[in-house]
């Protein structure tokens, strides 16, 4: 089967190990107060120097040119110690991909770079969104060499930390769907107080709202044919995002081992009564399917050999969905005290809930499964 | 995306209750009882509780350590304190039939604030279950003097301790329990020594009720219960847990450090109660307090269903509103025949109870009770010295070890199928709104993703929902299986 672990990608995970160590793992719970906390400026910062942020950027562009795979291995050990911080990789490579597949050459080197006047530049994306059903809540009217931008749209991933944004938008002419690049300092441009969320509290969302924003052409991504596109570019990434949802599993299995195996009770470690240990199987169960399924998500997409249409998102659902369970009993292996912030468990299960509505709630994308096949069948 | 509370078909009492309206025909009084009771609680909860509920709990993520004193105000206010206290006590006298359902009600629109009211409800529990009718009735006179006056005066019961939660729930895991409370004699009264943790209303509470024992490696052979003021030297608050939700309800870390109790004040000696006593207050506490969970989790999985329905009537997806798929109207429906699987479950388990000779109810407070008559009575100086006498204490203690075995046994099993099916089921109502509502049900002012947090809790206190399945194969299935081993 395939596995995520193997040679060439394993400098990575070491890398990616030991950041996890010295620089999430200590702040994870204190930074999941956000927004009564402060953005984990610094613990990005560090990402950004060592290259984790920028694993798959072109090496022209700074980054080190990575696919799918080695992302996917990264995030996984990430989200063992803290998801947001995965999510906010995940969020900028995303994000980049996007301005660089739909993009005029010019914009791509304006915004793709890791830095800009000295900060780390982040983006903001409508993450939450299913790629192929986006909003139409923004209308985007030609006026000369610019557009003018009107309309709202909720709920982008990093915004509130943002410096631009990537705002699908209906093209008021043609009716078509097509993307923009909007930056936040931009006049007609409010962003909301940080929505205060479920999960993934250190990958920070906000509300867009855009009034009358002037938006240079050359900030229109993917044209008049952006939403295919786009759709294309987003799909490559469920492998990594299911591989988020793998390493809060991972997380919450170890957390709950750790506990059962110190605690007693009735006279017995806590593991060895079998109802929690039929729980620990589950979890362990679900582990070995979704490892080679993360890791097969991944590789398909850098190969570009995708096999079937719905597989991404049969994978991306199946796994997030498996990690939702897995974590509300991850919860209760650890009684009282999972329930408690400062164990971490209930963390994990905030988290692998937020990450489910990634893409589009779960319910659309069950029926989207069955919407591709019969399109492809015809 | 607003609520269907103005449609009477969602959820009326009689649509609710089928049970109570069979009632009805057999029994007018206490059908329009439960109802009356009914229909304040859901006016009081809709009206005051719904609007303050996601900023209390905002105000907690904010600063863990405050407390949700707006909360116990209003409810002050609406003498929701005394609202299940008999009249001949001076309370408000709610039907007991409608307790359930009014846990629903509070469930539904603050998991949190059935947290705080249900902290206090367990502290007069165990208190009732004492039958210390001195103390019973000056609690009683406190909650009401203070209620009049607008000033709360709220009780909590503690038992759960750092190293053992499950192992306090049960009489065959007590022997086995890691207890570090100890109660000791000494002259006029008791000292307590040790530490409670996660208990429910704690730092809300001015009043404990406390359950010690006096010898911590034979806690059944040697309970007492003790009612502890919150200003007695050697008694301390210590943290307020950080919970992932409920944040209304705290749950509060109890510290006793030489902590000197007067004999008056305790509530139960186990050297004066007769064998047995300890185990059926544990029981009798239990078998009121699981079936309440799982109303008030049945409350969150109607809460959930309620905010996803908004959802499905106001979000639009390809060119259609929500509710107009099939796909959307079947995960709807699911989510109503989960609330109302889970409150035939509750309501089953009430009836039991009510039922159960021990209760001394026949199904609800007996008319006469109701009547000024009765309550002068009550109150005459002849009665009181009656039920204060230590012998009849002792009768009515006997009448309540002594009920009849499979009685017991039924109720036991009854509160932990309400108990794990309502938390089960407002666990997966939840998971089942989140998966439809995508990000409009992951963000706080929803108001879906704080019942989500709400919900596991109940499937963890008043005994794991392990523990209860294991309850219940004790009580129902171990009785025919000779020689079978539980827990």
């Amino acid at each position: 089967m395939e596995n995520l672990n193997v040679g060439d990608i394993s400098a990575f995970q070491d890398l990616a190990e030991r950041f996890s160590k010295k620089e999430i793992a200590p702040l994870a719970l204190e930074k999941d107060r956000y927004p009564f906390a402060d953005f984990q400026e610094e613990a990005v910062k560090v990402a950004a120097s060592v290259g984790l942020l920028g694993m798959t950027l072109p090496e022209k562009y700074g980054g080190m040119g990575q696919g799918m795979r080695a992302l996917g291995a990264v995030l996984e050990v990430i989200a063992r110690a803290d998801a947001s911080m995965a999510a906010v990789i995940l969020t900028q490579a995303l994000a980049r991909a996007v301005i660089i597949e739909l993009g005029p050459p010019e914009t791509a080197e304006k915004w793709v770079a890791l830095e800009k006047d000295g900060l780390t530049l982040l983006l903001a994306f409508p993450l939450y969104e299913d790629p192929e059903n986006l909003p139409e809540s923004i209308s985007a009217k030609r006026d000369g060499n610019s557009f003018k931008l009107d309309g709202a749209i909720g709920y982008l991933a990093c915004l509130p930390v943002a410096r631009a944004a990537i705002v699908p938008a209906k093209i008021a002419d043609t009716g078509k769907s097509g993307f923009f690049l909007v930056e936040t300092t931009m006049k007609g441009m409010t962003v909301s107080e940080p929505v205060v969320s479920l999960g993934l509290r250190g990958c920070p969302a906000a509300d867009l709202e855009l009034k009358n924003v002037s938006v240079p052409s050359s900030n229109q991504l993917g044209g008049e044919d952006g939403a295919e596109k786009f759709v294309e570019a987003v799909e490559h990434f469920r492998g990594p995002l299911a591989a988020i949802a793998l390493g809060i599993l991972h997380g919450a299995y170890s957390a709950s081992l750790n506990y059962t195996k110190d605690r007693y009770q009735a006279k017995k470690q806590i593991i060895e009564h079998h109802m929690v240990r039929r729980m620990l199987s589950q979890m362990v169960s679900w582990i070995d399917i979704a490892s080679p399924a993360v890791a097969h998500a991944c590789l398909t997409a850098d190969r570009d050999e995708i096999c079937s249409a719905s597989e991404l998102l049969s994978i991306q659902e199946i796994v997030t969905m498996a990690a939702t369970r897995a974590t509300t009993d991850a919860v209760q292996t650890l009684g009282g005290y999972g329930y408690m912030h400062e164990y971490g468990q209930e963390k994990r299960m905030r988290d692998a809930k937020q990450l489910q509505a990634v893409f589009g709630s779960s319910r659309t994308r069950i029926m989207n499964v069955m919407d591709r096949q019969l399109q492809t069948s015809g | 995306m607003k609520p269907d509370f103005d449609n009477p078909h969602l959820f009326s009492f009689d649509d609710s209750f089928a049970s109570l309206l069979y009632l009805g025909k057999i029994n007018k009084r206490s059908y329009k009882r439960a109802k009356a009771s009914f229909e304040e609680a859901r006016a009081f909860c809709r009206e005051y509780i719904r609007p303050m509920a996601l900023a209390m709990d905002l105000k907690i993520q904010k600063d863990p350590k405050a407390l949700a004193w707006e909360m116990v105000e209003i409810a002050v206010k609406h003498r929701r304190l005394s609202a299940m206290l008999p009249k001949f006590m001076g309370g408000m006298g709610g039907s007991i039939w409608a307790t359930n359902p009014i846990m629903e009600e509070q469930g539904s629109v603050d998991p949190g604030f059935s947290g705080l009211m249900g902290g206090h409800g367990l502290g007069l529990v165990a208190l009732m279950l004492t039958f210390n009718f001195k103390m019973l009735d000056w609690v009683a006179q406190q909650i009401v003097k203070n209620e009049n006056e607008g000033k709360p005066f709220l009780i909590d019961c503690a038992i759960t301790e750092p190293t053992a939660g499950t192992d306090v729930e049960e009489e065959e895991l007590l022997p086995h329990a890691r207890l570090i409370c100890e109660a000791r004699r000494t002259n006029g009264g008791v000292v307590l020594n040790g530490r409670k943790c996660f208990i429910s209303t704690g730092h809300a509470a001015v009043y404990h009720v406390v359950i010690i024992p006096f010898n911590r490696r034979d806690p059944l052979g040697s309970f007492g219960v003790f009612l502890v003021p919150g200003d007695t030297p050697g008694f301390s608050l210590g943290r307020i847990e950080e919970k992932m939700g409920q944040k209304a309800g705290p749950a509060s870390e109890l510290i006793f450090e030489d902590c000197f109790i007067p004999t008056d004040m305790v509530l139960a000696d186990p050297e004066q109660v007769p064998a047995g006593a300890p185990q059926r207050l544990l029981e009798g506490v239990l078998g009121i307090t699981r079936i309440a969970v799982g109303a008030w989790a049945t409350g969150i999985a109607r809460g959930a269903f309620e905010k996803a329905l908004a959802f499905a009537k106001t979000y639009r997806w390809k060119g259609k509103t929500v509710i107009q798929h099939q796909w959307a109207q079947e995960a709807i429906t699911d989510m109503l025949m989960n609330v109302y699987m889970a409150r035939s479950v509750y309501m089953e388990a009430t009836h039991a109870l009510l039922s159960a000779k021990s209760s001394g109810l026949r199904g609800d407070i007996p008319w006469f009770m109701e009547t000024d008559l009765f309550a002068k009575i009550y109150n005459s100086e002849r009665m009181r010295k009656l039920r204060y006498s230590p012998w009849v204490r002792k009768l009515v203690i006997k009448g309540f070890v002594n009920a009849p075995k499979e009685e017991s046994q039924r109720i036991q099993f009854y509160a932990s199928l309400a108990k794990v099916v309502g938390s089960d089921i407002g666990m997966d109502n939840c998971h089942r709104a989140i998966e439809l509502m995508g990000e409009v049900g992951v963000r706080h002012d929803v108001g879906v993703e704080k019942l989500f947090r709400d919900a596991k809790l109940c499937q963890i206190f008043e005994g794991t929902n392990q523990l209860n399945r294991l309850n219940m194969f004790k009580h129902f299935l171990a009785r025919d299986i000779p020689g079978v081993e539980v827990f």
